[in-house]
């Protein structure tokens, strides 16, 4: 099955995150003065922030379900759910969901990856029964 | 503070085809210092906004001929910058940077046979590298992000798409009484909850117009106000907010906006309670942010913003009228603007058929991003001893 979205590249900042996730492997930012889990687009905080390995669990915060194409390379896969998760470290990440399912507030997803042909892998989530 | 905005000028609006922004702009800069009783040469000071075409910049003095200014710069705080230059106006005028300072909005999206999604879409600029990528392949875009929004109040409040439509319909019947608003044809309910999904939650009657135009106001100290051609619109509150919420937990995103901050500190300058707003103005770019913003200015109980509009309060007859002229869902979409022009004609008592019949206090709301900057004004057309 084919990726749908646009091809995207990381960028100096976030090369570590993006070849991570090219492994199936998810980073979070984490602090080394004060420990505090940061999302990728942060880049301060009172000490200098490392990528660490995280669990690739959390929960549904918020969800919608896309019928206008945000982008036209997404005309072929709408309607699909985009939700912001809360991952069990702390911070949201904002996932396509990959799989049906009608999420609630709170339901337990999995991150997994997407390998599009072309651009970076990224994650995406995964509902995971009650 | 001690400024009063004394012109008003509002292009044609809407499906207009062929004009560039900065044509609208100069064009409503024109309009309102004419209709302030002023001239061109009366005015030293512009602040000037753009919308999706980005280019409404300082140029403007030069398109408009206007020599030796005082004070002139761009801002940019999207939907919260009509708020945040009057803020700077009503300042500059007040400490003697400046004596006639015109405020100035302009956007043309629109083009002849594309629909008011495609016009937005096709001017976006999508984040394709780095860490904001990540929503984009995510599918996310601002109409998304609203949805997102509207659906954690939704889960946490139990706020309804029928509460959501309720906003709508009621601005829908304000703006059959407005000449200027582009949608004046009755809507039901029904209506509402049939068109088609944009990003559910949001049905695409949830979702605001996208309009071609110009708005200007034109601001200068109180004193001077009284002897000019309109009465005077005096600006007693001033207020922003801009939550930064954090992308974790613990973030208040679709639950609470900037507009708690900036509403209390608008209503503090004032020297008003809630109790004293006679008009409220609200920033509509989607029905949700009605709900969340007359929460948040503590109108009602948080969570109670959508049985409130579904008793309906906020519509004509209401306790609360709430956008008058249809707002940016029926009348037209100026950012910030929208909000402000209706206010300034409520507060002279110039809103023709819609005219509410109390209009001493007026709040205004500005809301930009995701939810992420908020401005608020209260005017009056009395000076602020004499309100109350």
């Amino acid at each position: 099955m084919t990726t749908p979205g646009p091809p995207i590249e990381a960028d100096a900042a976030t090369a570590p995150f993006f070849a991570a996730a090219a492994r199936d492997e998810l980073l979070l930012l984490r602090c080394k003065g004060c420990g505090a889990w940061h999302p990728p687009e942060v880049t301060t905080c009172c000490g200098p922030l490392e990528w660490v390995a995280a669990a690739g669990r959390g929960i549904v915060v918020t969800w919608a379900l896309v019928h206008t194409a945000p982008h036209p390379d997404f005309a072929d896969a709408v309607p699909f759910r985009t939700a912001i998760v809360e991952l069990t470290e702390g911070p949201w990440l904002q996932v396509r969901l990959t799989a049906a399912g009608e999420p609630a507030a709170g339901s337990p997803v999995r991150i997994t990856f997407a390998h599009p042909a072309e651009g970076a892998s990224y994650p995406v989530g995964v509902l995971e029964g009650p | 503070m001690d400024a009063a905005i004394v012109g008003l000028g509002i292009t044609e609006v809407g499906r207009v085809y062929g004009r560039s922004a900065p044509d609208f702009a100069a064009d409503a800069v024109r309009r309102a210092v004419t209709d302030a009783g002023l001239t061109l040469a009366d005015v030293d000071g512009l602040l000037v906004s753009s919308g999706t075409t980005q280019d409404v910049d300082v140029s403007l003095q030069r398109r408009l001929g206007l020599r030796d200014l005082r004070l002139l710069s761009a801002m940019q705080a999207f939907g919260a910058t009509a708020g945040a230059m009057l803020a700077h106006a009503a300042a500059a005028v007040t400490h003697g940077l400046a004596d006639v300072v015109a405020c100035v909005f302009a956007d043309a999206p629109r083009r002849a046979g594309e629909s008011s999604g495609a016009a937005y879409a096709g001017r976006r600029r999508y984040a394709l590298t780095g860490a904001p990528a990540l929503r984009t392949v995510a599918g996310g875009n601002p109409t998304v992000q609203y949805a997102l929004a509207a659906r954690r109040h939704m889960q946490t409040y139990g706020t309804t798409s029928e509460q959501l439509g309720a906003v709508a319909v009621a601005q829908r019947r304000w703006a059959a009484l407005n000449p200027l608003a582009e949608m004046r044809r009755p809507l039901t309910l029904d209506e509402h909850q049939a068109s088609r999904w944009i990003a559910e939650p949001l049905h695409l009657l949830d979702c605001c117009l996208v309009s071609n135009g110009g708005a200007a106001v034109v601001v200068t100290r109180a004193d001077r106000a009284a002897d000019l051609a309109r009465p005077p619109v005096h600006v007693l509150g001033l207020g922003q907010g801009h939550p930064g919420y954090p992308a974790a937990r613990g973030s208040g995103f679709g639950l609470t906006t900037g507009a708690a901050r900036s509403g209390a500190d608008a209503l503090g300058m004032a020297g008003v309670r809630t109790g004293d707003v006679d008009v409220l103005e609200l920033y509509d770019c989607y029905t949700y942010t009605v709900v969340v913003t007359l929460e948040d200015y503590g109108f009602c109980p948080k969570g109670e913003g959508g049985p409130f509009v579904a008793a309906g309060h906020t519509a004509p007859g209401g306790s609360l009228p709430v956008n008058t002229g249809g707002g940016q869902l029926s009348g037209y979409y100026l950012w910030g603007m929208t909000p402000l022009t209706e206010a300034v004609l409520q507060a002279r008592g110039h809103a023709g058929e819609r005219q509410v019949p109390r209009h001493d206090v007026v709040m205004v709301s500005g809301n930009g991003g995701i939810l992420d900057h908020h401005s608020t004004v209260v005017l009056s057309p009395h000076r602020r001893e004499r309100v109350r």
